[in-house]
Parts: C-alpha cells; structure tokens; sequence
C-alpha cells in the first residue's frame, strides 16, 4: 500500500493537522485488506515538521509494525531531518 | 523595523496594548501563522539555497505552532502570536504561560540543568505529558546550526542562545529584561 503524502498537502506543519491526517489515514485508506505493509511517498512535500509527522506515524504504528513501514522520496531536507529526529526517539 | 515598532513590540509583549504594528503581524490561530509562514517563502529564498531554506521553514513552523500547542488555556489575555517576518530575521512571540510554567508542570530541574528554557532546547522533555511529544525545539536548534542562523529566546525571565550570540542585538532592540511569562523567539541569518 503506497501513500502519496502530497495529497495531504507540500507545507505539512501543525500537531492538529497531523492528527487529522492520521485519521484519515487510519479510517479511509488503510482497510483490514491491505495494513499488513505500507509505503509513505515523500515526493513533492517541500516542509515538513517532526510534530506533523509524529502524529502520523503514531497512529500507523499501532497496527503496522515499524519494520513493515518504508519512506519512499525523502530527499527534501525537512523530510529527512523529520524522519531522523521523530524515528530516534520512537 | 522603526525604533517606534520596536517599542510597540515591547509593549505588547509586556502589557498586551495592540497598535497597527502588532494588528498587521498578529496569528489569531495556528492556520493564519501557517499560511504566513508558506507566504514567507518567496522572501526567504532570497536568503536560502533549498535545503536550508525548508530546514528554517520548519523550524519557524515548530517555534510559532508551539504558542498554540502549550498556551491553550493559559492565555494572558487574546490568543495568537506575533509573528514578525523580515528579510534577515524573524521574530516570533505569544503572551502565553512561558516555557517554565509549561516544563514544571512535568519536569523537575536537576543539579545539570540550568534552567527550563535550556531543558526545552536539549532534552526530550514535553510540557503536555503522558503525551509522547516535545522534539520541535530540539529539532529547531539542530536546523538552526546546520544552516549557520543564530537564536535568542527569552521566556519567564529565562533566556537561551544558540549559535553566534545574539543578547546584545536583542537587548539593544528590546531591552535589557522582558517583563512577562510569555515567550520571544529572534532568528538572524
């Protein structure tokens, strides 16, 4: 399962947004069928923020081990520096 | 800015008294700081090449969305921030708890530590527990140096400094002491 990030906007900043991306995440795309793996597509996303992503990838890791979880197109220094610093920490 | 700017400033972050200057930069809410913030780019690209200038954006989006993360119900008077954006800093302000009063209620300062404000900028500590959060300041500073800016934040009396020291600039600009709990962010690149 492949989650284009972009479509939930390029500035991705806020704690509330995030939580608000996560549920949709959460009750609209991931199904039952298809939350065994997924891969979160960074293409495009120009600022990201440890807060946004935090709340994402809580909610992904309660039914998606970390291990299944593969960040795809994170070359944007937000996104990396993001990444680093929330992964770190989990 | 104008030296009669400057002492709008001061005096909003001290007593709350609104002016023009303060009516133009304010963020009632966390949507109006962050689409200034996207607006801010088309001026900070004129200082950064791509990766800095996305690693400041989301520093800056850190700092101002944490006036609205650890103020909620502690406003001194009109929710927001100040949110000031030049072509060589920014300012980024609220008249909220102050990082000390949010960090005690969570934190115990050890024989290390020198003071809140401090703590808020080195450890993964976070003012709204059993909430796993509070890495927005510490990721803040790691920009911060990688991209050679300079900060000076002052809340509660508390002050931190990363990079080259920026107390005399902000002192000269402000003031020698703040009076408030609330909490005052200067970058300079």
């Amino acid at each position: 399962m492949k989650i284009e990030i972009k479509k939930f906007g390029t500035y991705l900043i806020s704690r509330p947004e995030g939580r608000d991306a996560a549920l949709v995440i959460r009750n609209q795309i991931l199904t039952p069928a298809n939350a065994r793996s997924v891969e979160l597509d960074f293409n495009e996303v120009k600022v990201l923020t440890p807060s946004w992503l935090d709340e994402v990838l809580q909610e992904i890791f309660k039914t998606i081990p970390p291990t299944d979880v593969q960040f795809l197109n994170t070359s944007n220094a937000s996104v990396k520096a993001s990444l680093e610093m929330v992964l770190s920490i989990k | 800015m104008t030296d009669i700017e400057l002492t709008e400033i001061k005096n909003w972050f001290e007593t709350g008294a609104t002016s023009e200057v303060i009516k133009s930069n304010f963020c009632s809410n966390r949507s109006e700081f962050n689409g200034r913030l996207f607006r801010y780019e088309s001026l900070l690209t004129k200082s950064f090449s791509n990766d800095c200038l996305y690693l400041v954006s989301s520093s800056i989006g850190e700092i101002g969305n944490n006036c609205f993360d650890h103020n909620l119900g502690f406003w001194q008077d009109e929710p927001g921030c100040l949110f000031i954006r030049e072509k060589n800093f920014c300012l980024i302000g609220d008249r909220g708890q102050g990082i000390k009063s949010s960090l005690a209620k969570v934190y115990t300062l050890s024989p290390q530590d020198r003071s809140y404000i401090q703590v808020a900028f080195e450890k993964i500590v976070t003012g709204r527990a059993p909430e796993r959060r509070g890495n927005g300041l510490k990721y803040a500073k790691k920009n911060i140096l990688t991209c050679g800016l300079s900060l000076y934040c002052v809340s509660s009396g508390e002050e931190v400094e990363v990079g080259d020291s920026l107390k005399s600039k902000f002192q000269s600009l402000l003031g020698i002491q703040l009076k408030n709990s609330g909490t005052l962010t200067l970058i300079c690149w």
